[in-house]
C-alpha cells in the first residue's frame, strides 16, 4: 500500500512537471492563420488536387481541381462526357464556420451531384445525389486533406496530384472507369483476383460506382462498397477486410488487354486479376432477392456478348430509354422484358414466366409480343434481345449494388446483361 | 489575539498585492477584426464591377451571387448560381423591373426608397415536400431571393416571364407591406383562399376569380399575383382569361361571370391603389413593362 502511494505520488509529480504550451494569440488571429495555411496549401499544388467524392446516395466521382490565389478553381471530372472534356471555372473560399470549411461557392462540375433538379443528372427530385458544396476540413497533411460535407455528410479526400497522374487523368477522365468494363479486354464475365493466397471474383460496376468481392469461404460471401477511379487504380469507400487481408486501394494498375489480365498493388501485396470462364462461387440467394426486391430493373446497355457490348444494338433505337425487366408485370403471373424509348413512355417486348432454380434464374414460356416497335429493324433488335433473355440454361445472378443485378448466362460466361 | 493579528496582516498584504498587480495590468484590445465581419471579400472582377455600377452605387442594392448558406433555407438542397447567368439575369431585372418604374415616376426616388436592398441569387429551385417548387421569396421588404436561375435564358420568353413574375410578385409584397391594399380587396372572394392552392389548376383558379392558382394562397398573394400578372403576362393575357370566362355557356356560367367580374374589380382596385398610395399610373407602367419584355 505504501509503495502504491509512493508510486502514485511519483507519477503525479512527473506528469505535473509537463508544461502545456497555451497559445496566447487571439482566436481570430489563429483562425485567420489557419485559413491562410489551408489556402496556401491548396494553391501550392503545382499540378492541382484530385478530389475523390463519396456521397451518401452511393454516387461517387473523381475531380481534378486547380485552386488559385484569386479564389478561382478550375475543375475537370469523370461524371460524363461534358465534364470530362472541357474544364469548368468557378470560385471557392475558405470560411471560418464551426470547423474551417472549404466552400465551392459558384456553380461548377462539383455541383452537378448536389443539384436537386432531376433533369441535370437524373438524381432524386429535391435532393440530387445528396452531395455537398460546403466541406469541413477534418484533417490535413501536406499531400492529403480529408473533408466532410456540411449538409449531407459526403466524404471527399483531396490528394495532391503528381505530374504524370494529371497527364493520365486529363488525357481521358472517363477511361479510368470504362477500362474496367472493356468487353474486348474482359471477354468473360468472371475476373479472378489473387492476393497472396486468397482468391476472389471481383465485379466493378461503373454505373452503380461499386466494387464487389465474391468468395467461397465456407459458403458464398460477398463484400460491396462504393469506389472511385484514380489515375493509378481504384480507391474503396470502406476497406475490404478478410482475416489478415485489408484492401483499401488498388494502385499501379496495369491492364494487359490481349491477355485479359491485370497487375496491381494492394498495400504491399502485388496481386493480379485473370479473366476466366467459370465462377469461383455463385450466389444461391440473389435470384430470389432480385425477383422480389424491386418492381422493375433498367439496363442501359442490353446484352454484352463475345467481346461486344450491346450485341443486339438496342441502344441505337431512336429515343432509346432502356431495357426494362418487370419480374411481375402488372401484378400478373408473367414477367416482361421490353425496350423502352421516348423517355420510357413507349415500349416493345415480350411476356414470359420467371423461374427461380437455386442459384439460377430462368426465363421461359414465351408469350406474345406487346407494345409498339420503332419499325422492322428495331423489331428485329428487340427480338434478338428477348430470344437471348429466354435462353433455356438461364442465368447466374450477382448483386452489384443496392438495386443492381448482373445476369450471366449459365452456359456461356461471355454473355451477360447488367441491370444497374 | 496572536491569530487575529496574523490574520489582519495577511489580509492587508493580500490587498496591497492585488492592488499592485491590478495597477500593473495593461489590457490590450485585439488589433484584428473578428474574422469575416462585414462579409466575405474576394478579388473583384468585371461581374462585380457590373453589379456595383448598376445596382450598388445607384440604388444601394447588394447582389449576392456567391454561395452563402445563411441566406437560404439550410434544410433544403440548393446549389449556387452559374456565374454565366448573373449578368443576363440582373440585366433583365433592371430593364423589366427598375427602368419602367423610373420612367413612369420620372425619377430614381421610388426604387431607391422601396426596392429591397439585397438580391440573393440561387441556381436551383427550392423543392417543397408537398411537390411544389419555390421560385422566389421576399423577406421583410429587405431581401429578394431568386431561385432556379441556372435555367435562365432571356431568349426564352416563358423563363423571363416566370422570373420577372416572381420579382414583381415579391416587390408587390413590399409595396403592400408599406401601404396596405384597400379593404375592398379582402371581401371580393374570401371563400377561395386555401393552403392547398396547389391542388387547383390555373384554369380552375381562373373560374373562381383568381389569375393563378397561387393567388388562392392568401389575400396578400392574390393581390400581388394580380399585380405581377397584369405587369408581366400583360393586359392581353389578363383579358383572355376574362373573355374565356364570359364565353362560358355551360352550367357554370353564373360562377364564371362572377369570376370575370371579380377579376375586373381586382384590376380596378390595383390601378386605384397605385395612384392613391404611390402616385403611379399603373396603366402606363404596365405598357412600359410590356414594351421592354417584347423587345428584350
Amino acid at each position: 500500500m505504501r509503495k502504491m502511494i509512493t508510486y502514485s505520488l511519483l507519477i503525479c509529480w512527473i506528469s505535473g512537471c509537463k508544461k502545456e504550451v497555451i497559445s496566447l494569440e487571439q482566436p481570430d488571429a489563429r483562425l485567420e492563420n489557419t485559413l491562410n495555411t489551408y489556402q496556401a496549401q491548396l494553391t501550392s499544388a503545382e499540378y492541382g488536387w484530385f478530389g475523390y467524392l463519396f456521397t451518401p446516395s452511393g454516387a461517387t466521382s473523381t475531380f481534378l481541381f486547380q485552386f488559385d490565389k484569386q479564389g478561382r478553381v478550375i475543375t475537370l471530372a469523370n461524371i460524363n462526357e461534358n465534364t470530362a472534356q472541357a474544364k469548368s471555372t468557378g470560385s471557392y473560399r475558405l470560411k471560418a464556420t464551426q470547423l474551417p470549411s472549404l466552400y465551392f461557392d459558384s456553380y461548377s462540375y462539383l455541383h452537378l451531384l448536389a443539384d436537386p433538379d432531376p433533369d441535370v443528372l437524373d438524381g432524386t427530385v429535391g435532393a440530387g445525389f445528396e452531395s455537398d458544396l460546403e466541406f469541413s476540413i477534418l484533417s490535413a497533411s501536406s499531400n492529403q486533406i480529408y473533408l466532410k460535407g456540411n449538409l449531407n455528410g459526403s466524404k471527399m479526400i483531396l490528394v495532391r496530384a503528381q505530374k504524370d497522374e494529371r497527364v493520365v487523368f486529363e488525357a481521358d477522365p472517363l477511361l479510368l472507369k470504362s477500362r474496367w468494363e472493356d468487353p474486348k479486354t474482359f471477354k468473360y464475365y468472371y475476373n479472378r483476383l489473387t492476393l497472396g493466397t486468397k482468391q476472389y471474383d471481383i465485379v466493378i460496376n461503373t454505373r452503380a460506382n461499386t466494387i464487389n468481392f465474391f468468395s467461397n469461404n465456407g459458403g458464398f460471401k460477398q463484400f460491396s462498397t462504393s469506389c472511385v477511379h484514380t489515375p493509378t487504380g481504384i480507391l474503396l469507400a470502406e476497406p475490404f477486410i478478410d482475416g489478415d487481408l485489408r484492401v483499401e486501394e488498388f494502385r499501379d494498375v496495369k491492364i494487359n488487354k490481349s491477355q485479359g489480365s491485370v497487375s496491381l498493388l494492394s498495400g504491399a501485396i502485388r496481386g493480379n486479376i485473370q479473366n476466366v470462364a467459370t465462377p469461383l462461387v455463385t450466389d444461391p440467394n440473389a435470384p430470389d432477392q432480385m425477383y422480389h426486391a424491386k418492381s422493375y430493373y433498367v439496363s442501359a446497355t442490353g446484352f454484352t456478348s463475345n467481346g461486344t457490348s450491346d450485341i443486339f444494338q438496342v441502344t441505337t433505337i431512336p429515343s432509346f430509354y432502356g431495357v426494362i425487366y418487370w419480374p411481375s408485370y402488372g401484378h400478373s403471373p408473367y414477367s416482361s422484358l421490353r425496350v423502352h424509348y421516348l423517355l420510357g413512355s413507349v415500349s416493345y417486348g415480350q411476356l414470359f414466366s420467371t423461374q427461380i432454380r437455386g442459384d439460377k434464374i430462368v426465363f421461359s414460356d414465351p408469350k406474345s409480343y406487346i407494345g409498339e416497335s420503332q419499325g422492322p429493324v428495331f423489331e428485329q433488335s428487340t427480338k434478338g434481345l428477348t430470344n437471348q433473355f429466354l435462353t433455356p440454361g438461364g442465368y447466374y445472378v450477382f448483386q452489384t449494388g443496392a438495386g443492381s443485378y448482373d445476369l450471366v448466362s449459365v452456359v456461356d460466361a461471355k454473355t451477360w446483361i447488367r441491370f444497374q | 489575539m496572536k491569530l487575529h493579528r496574523f490574520g489582519g496582516n495577511f489580509l492587508i498584504g493580500l490587498l496591497v498585492l492585488s492592488t499592485c498587480s491590478s495597477c500593473s495590468k495593461k489590457e490590450e484590445l485585439p488589433q484584428k477584426n473578428i474574422l469575416g465581419i462585414g462579409g466575405d471579400t474576394w478579388p473583384k472582377d468585371s461581374m462585380d464591377d457590373y453589379i456595383s455600377q448598376n445596382f450598388t452605387i445607384p440604388y444601394n442594392i447588394q447582389v449576392k451571387y456567391k454561395w452563402d448558406p445563411y441566406e437560404v433555407s439550410f434544410t433544403k438542397t440548393l446549389i449556387p448560381v452559374d456565374e454565366k447567368k448573373v449578368i443576363p439575369v440582373m440585366d433583365v431585372v433592371k430593364k423589366v423591373w427598375i427602368d419602367p418604374y423610373e420612367k413612369v415616376t420620372g425619377n430614381t426616388g421610388f426604387i431607391k426608397k422601396f426596392a429591397p436592398k439585397q438580391f440573393v441569387l440561387v441556381g436551383s429551385a427550392e423543392y417543397n415536400t408537398d411537390g411544389t417548387i419555390k421560385l422566389g421569396q421576399a423577406e421583410g421588404g429587405r431581401k429578394i431571393l431568386l431561385l432556379k436561375l441556372n435555367d435562365f435564358d432571356k431568349k426564352k420568353r416563358p423563363e423571363v416571364i416566370e422570373m420577372m413574375h416572381t420579382i414583381q410578385h415579391e416587390f408587390g409584397h413590399i409595396l403592400h407591406q408599406n401601404i396596405l391594399y384597400p379593404e375592398a380587396f379582402k371581401s371580393l372572394n374570401p371563400e377561395g383562399y386555401t393552403g392547398t392552392w396547389y391542388n387547383v389548376s390555373n384554369e380552375d383558379a381562373n373560374k373562381q376569380g383568381f389569375v393563378t392558382n397561387y393567388a388562392k394562397s392568401t389575400i396578400q398573394d392574390d393581390f400581388v399575383e394580380t399585380i405581377a400578372y397584369l405587369l408581366i403576362e400583360g393586359q392581353d393575357a389578363f383579358d383572355a382569361i376574362i373573355t374565356d370566362l364570359e364565353s362560358d355557356i355551360t352550367d357554370t356560367k353564373l360562377a364564371s361571370m362572377k369570376a370575370a367580374g371579380n377579376l375586373r374589380q381586382k384590376q380596378a382596385i390595383i390601378i386605384s391603389y397605385y395612384k392613391s398610395a404611390y402616385g403611379i399610373d399603373f396603366n402606363a407602367l404596365q405598357a412600359e413593362v410590356q414594351n421592354v419584355i417584347n423587345n428584350l
